[in-house]
Formats: structure tokens, C-alpha cells, sequence
């Protein structure tokens, strides 16, 4: 197993996909935080004309930090990208055989490159993270008012179970890759999935809200959000993220906790079975 | 004697197709083992059954007299079908992920690609080699870890005549010199009668024939057989004849059905049977029979 992960790191450090996604994602997050602060400049100028309605709209640090490595940007089809190549591309090259010949067993491939994509999705993540903090410092500042009492304590309770997140999000991405085994499959249905999965979460979160009985549509709304186990973006990995900093808020932060738990160990497992049953081409 | 390999009615259906018919399979260890049949026939559904590529339907199969499988497989090189490299990576690049994989040094990566003739190739892609560069990477690979026993799945396709000749000597050397057991299957059957010690003959997912290289060519020797109602007497006058006429004499026998057989095929039949009236010895028949090399495997290939 430790020589398996040793060739696969090394792979992984050899494969431009890799260098390209990260570099992409820290521009990403650079761009974003540029746009971000012309965005405030616009609100500041506008804020002389209809008041303080624009300037509460403002992006700051201190809001931007809680969702930087959440798995619910844009910016994560890069390790969508990067983590179905580093998959596939044993398929495609043929090379799987080679591994799988020379007596390692089955489980060991699949953990061993499983690791190696929550490092690649993490480093990818960091490249991201860092870059938005460094050039959310140089264009948006240090908050008005600092962070305030318990911002760090909630902030990196937030990251851990975001990362747990981004777990659950590769094994999920894994499993699929070893279900389809080509990289453009595997790729394009993981993206369809990313985008597709929360606008069906809006449909479902409208149509619940519509058909409850309830007298006025604010009751509506309310009772939708109110109800912590019911709410959908719960339990799809891809808005798991988005839930995290409100159900820390109202005391449920085990359920994303448990919901990526599931995940890493549904897909872990339905990928490893399948790749153990089936015959390697 | 002891076996690299051996198989027990090993089969692999797919649907209702039977790619590998009960095929119970025996290569010794310190052998070059021949595997020929033709396209779709199962040579490489079965080498992938035992290298655990795929999973049989019935049967078992052991490793050198009964290892453990995995234990067994860290033992065997192999290069299936298309060698399988990483297309943007060098061929130096590729070998030392597979160093790494398996815990060798990568110092001995310079002398392999040597070995294969792939010492002059540099910083050159493996996307942007030839057939042949590819092909004696994916050899190099498989001969990475020095394994014992090697399977090799059509090993010359794409090479030149010079390559063929270095990778063949190359496996006669593996064998000879380092007494590897070696597998390996092909379509060039004149490539495989020069290096192979004994051979197997797969037709439609079942092992027709396993045989060893003397007994290819016992019978593949022409013979003339002339059935006489005396063959005692009949065997002493053609063995006269033929040390008279020829001064050498081939090898006579008897078979089973008490007609002489002789080690060769007679041009002057005529002479023979005139010597044989003379002798008061009556011919019943008289046949020239075996084949070539390449006919036999084409028959019993079928």
C-alpha cells in the first residue's frame, strides 16, 4: 500500500491537469476578490444616492472567509477536472492492468488512489483558499469593526466539517469515475451533476413551499426553513456546504457532519465494490 | 517436475459464449511456453483470467506449486495485449513509477531501457513513440522487480525484423541464462518454433494439444507407412534396400497396426515395393504421410 500511494503521488506530481487546475484556481479566487471590491466601490458611489441600503450589500472578509473552501463554487469543477483525470487516465492508458497484474489486491488500488485525490482536491482547494485570503487582504481590507469575538472559533469549525465535505465530494466523484471509466463520461456527468442537482433542490424547495397548507406565503416560507431535517440542500454533497455556517447557527451541525460521513462511506464502498467485481480491459 | 503455472478446468463465459473452455493447463518452471491460436480463440482471456485482469466462472488455477496469488503475481511480469504506458510521460518517467510501485531501485532503470533498446530516446514523450518504441518499453516494464515467470502477449507485434530478432533473443536469454519460465503467445508461428521448449494449442476457448518442441517435430517429420502381410520380413529387406541404395538408413518401425514406418518419405516407392514382390512380401498399402509446421498448427487449430 505504501509503495502504491509513493507511484501514485508521484503520478500525480508529474501530471500537468494537476498544475493547471491549481493555477487556475488561485487565479479564479484573485479575479474574484478584484471583481468583489469594484463591486463595493459601485455600492459605496451608489450609496450616496438611495443611502445605506447599498453599503450592508457590501462583500467583506469577514463573509467571504466562512465559505472559501466550501464545495459549492464554480471554482470546484477544477477538482471535479482534476480528480476524474487522475481516475481515468488509468483506464484510458490502459495502465490499470499493469497495477492490478503484479498481485496488489483491488481494495489497496482503489484506497490508494482515493487518498491521493482528497490530497490533490485539497491542495487545489488550498491554492484556492490562500489566494482568496491573500488578495481578499489586498483589495476588500481588513473588515470594518475586525472579526469579533468567537469569528475564528465558528470559522475553522466551519472548515473542518467543510472538509469532511470535500471527503464525501471526491468519494462521490471517485465512485462515478470507476463506474463509468472513461474521463470525458465521468467528467461530464459529475459536472451535470454539480450544477444540475441544486437547481432541482430550488424546484423541490418551491414546490414544497407552494403545496404547504399553511395561511400566508411568509408562514410558508417559514415553516419550510424552520424544518432542519427536511430542508434538501441537506443531503446532496455539492450544497452541503452552504448549509454548514446556518445549521452551526441553530445547533445542527451534526447533520452535515453525518450527511458527509454517509457519503464517504456509501460512495467508498459502491466504488470499491464495483471495481473489485468487475474485469479490468 | 515442478510448474510456473498449472490450471484446473478453468472457464470464463461471457453471456453464453464460452471464451474459456475448461482449460487445464501445465507449464513448467525453466520452460518457453509456446501459447498459439488464432484471433478470439481465448490465449488472452485466459492470461488475463490468471493474472486476476478477470474473474473465471469455474475452475482454479495455482502459482509455482500452490503460492498465494497476490504473493504469486509480485513474482510475474507481463505485457498484455497493447502496452500500457502514460502517454505524457518519458519512458524513463514511466519505468520509475513502476519502480516505485513495486519497490525497486531505480538505478537499474538506465540498464533496462538498454536492455530494450531504448537507451537513445531522452526527453521524448511516450505518446510520440513508435509501435516498436512503445512495444520494448511495455517489455521493459514487464521486467521490472526481475520476475520469474513472464507472460508476453503477442510481444512482436509492430517491431521490425531486427527488433524481432532482439526480443527473441532476448527471451532465449531471459530463459537460458537466468532460467526464467516464460509465456508467450503469438500469431508468427515460425517466431515461436525458435525460442519455444514446448507449446500449448488453444481453439475456441479449449486447450486442444499441450506438447513439447521434440514432439512437434516428430510429428511434423514426413513418414512413409507400407502395410504388408509380413513385416518382420518386410522391415529387414527395406532396411537392405535402402543402406544399398542410399548408404544411410532412416528409422523403421512397426506401429500398431503391423505396418512399417519409415523415418522419412521415399522418392523411388517403386523400388521398394519391386523388392518387397521379389521377397515374396505382399504390399497392402502404402502412404506418405505428416506435415509441415505450419499445417499442423493450422490443424489442430482447426
Amino acid at each position: 500500500m505504501q509503495n502504491l500511494l509513493k507511484s501514485d503521488f508521484y503520478k500525480l506530481f508529474k501530471m500537468k491537469s494537476f498544475y493547471v487546475c491549481a493555477i487556475i484556481a488561485t487565479a479564479m479566487a484573485a479575479i474574484s476578490m478584484f471583481l468583489d471590491s469594484q463591486l463595493n466601490n459601485m455600492m459605496q458611489s451608489m450609496s450616496d444616492t438611495v443611502g445605506d441600503m447599498m453599503t450592508s450589500q457590501m462583500v467583506t472578509l469577514k463573509n467571504i472567509l466562512p465559505t472559501i473552501i466550501s464545495p459549492t463554487g464554480d471554482w470546484f469543477i477544477l477538482v471535479i477536472i482534476g480528480v476524474c483525470l487522475f481516475i481515468t487516465i488509468e483506464y484510458n492508458a490502459g495502465t490499470l492492468k499493469n497495477i492490478a497484474a503484479r498481485g496488489f489486491k483491488r481494495e489497496y488500488i482503489f484506497l490508494s488512489k482515493l487518498i491521493v485525490c482528497v490530497v490533490e482536491a485539497f491542495i487545489i482547494t488550498l491554492c484556492f483558499a490562500v489566494s482568496c485570503v491573500i488578495f481578499g487582504f489586498a483589495f476588500l481590507g481588513v473588515p470594518t469593526g475586525g472579526f469579533g469575538d468567537g469569528y475564528f472559533t465558528e470559522l475553522f469549525t466551519i472548515y473542518g466539517v467543510d472538509i469532511l465535505i470535500l471527503i464525501g465530494y471526491v468519494s462521490l466523484i471517485a465512485m462515478v469515475a470507476y463506474l463509468i471509466r472513461t474521463n470525458g463520461g465521468t467528467i461530464a456527468i459529475t459536472l451535470c451533476a454539480h450544477y444540475l442537482v441544486p437547481v432541482i433542490i430550488t424546484m423541490f424547495n418551491v414546490v414544497t413551499i407552494m403545496n404547504d397548507t399553511s395561511d400566508s406565503d411568509l408562514e410558508k416560507m417559514m415553516s419550510y426553513t424552520s424544518n432542519q431535517y427536511g430542508q434538501a440542500a441537506y443531503y446532496w454533497i455539492g450544497t452541503l456546504g452552504g448549509a454548514v455556517s446556518e445549521s452551526y447557527h441553530n445547533g445542527t451541525i451534526y447533520i452535515p457532519i453525518l450527511v458527509a460521513l454517509a457519503y464517504i462511506v456509501v460512495s467508498g464502498a459502491i466504488g470499491m465494490l464495483v471495481f473489485k467485481k468487475r474485469d479490468i480491459k | 517436475m515442478e510448474y510456473a503455472l498449472r490450471t484446473f478446468e478453468l472457464t470464463k463465459k461471457y453471456g453464453e459464449k464460452l471464451a474459456v473452455n475448461n482449460v487445464n493447463m501445465n507449464i513448467p518452471k525453466g520452460e518457453v511456453y509456446g501459447f498459439v491460436g488464432k484471433n478470439g480463440a481465448g490465449k488472452t482471456t485466459l492470461i488475463r483470467l490468471v493474472l486476476g485482469l478477470a474473474n473465471p466462472t469455474s475452475g482454479n488455477f495455482e502459482f509455482f506449486g500452490g503460492m498465494n496469488n497476490y504473493k504469486a503475481r509480485a513474482r510475474i511480469g507481463n505485457l498484455i495485449e497493447s502496452p500500457a504506458i502514460y502517454p505524457n510521460m518519458t519512458g524513463q518517467q514511466n519505468l520509475t513509477i513502476f519502480c516505485k510501485m513495486l519497490g525497486v531501485n531505480e538505478e537499474k532503470i538506465p540498464e533496462l531501457l538498454n536492455l530494450v533498446g531504448l537507451n537513445d530516446v531522452g526527453k521524448k514523450k511516450a505518446k510520440d513513440y513508435s509501435l516498436g518504441m512503445k512495444q520494448r518499453l511495455g517489455i521493459a516494464i514487464a521486467l521490472l522487480g526481475d520476475p520469474e515467470f513472464l507472460i508476453l502477449d503477442e510481444p512482436i507485434n509492430g517491431l521490425d525484423p531486427s527488433g524481432i530478432i532482439e526480443v527473441r533473443d532476448l527471451i532465449i536469454k531471459l530463459n537460458k541464462e537466468f532460467g526464467k519460465t516464460v509465456l508467450i503467445s503469438s500469431h508468427i508461428l515460425g517466431e515461436l518454433s525458435k525460442l519455444s521448449t514446448c507449446y500449448g494449442i488453444i481453439s475456441n476457448g479449449m486447450l486442444v494439444e499441450e506438447l513439447t518442441h521434440e514432439e512437434l517435430i516428430s510429428r511434423c517429420t514426413a513418414t512413409t507407412v507400407i502395410k504388408t502381410n509380413n513385416p518382420e520380413k518386410a522391415k529387414q529387406i527395406i532396411s537392405n534396400l535402402l543402406a544399398d541404395k542410399y548408404g544411410t538408413v532412416p528409422t523403421l518401425s512397426i506401429n500398431n497396426n503391423g505396418a512399417v514406418v519409415i523415418g522419412s518419405a521415399i522418392e523411388d516407392t517403386g523400388s521398394v515395393t519391386k523388392a518387397l514382390f521379389m521377397n515374396d512380401v505382399v504390399v497392402e498399402s502404402l502412404t506418405t504421410a505428416g506435415s509441415d509446421l505450419e499445417n499442423y498448427f493450422v490443424e489442430r487449430m482447426g
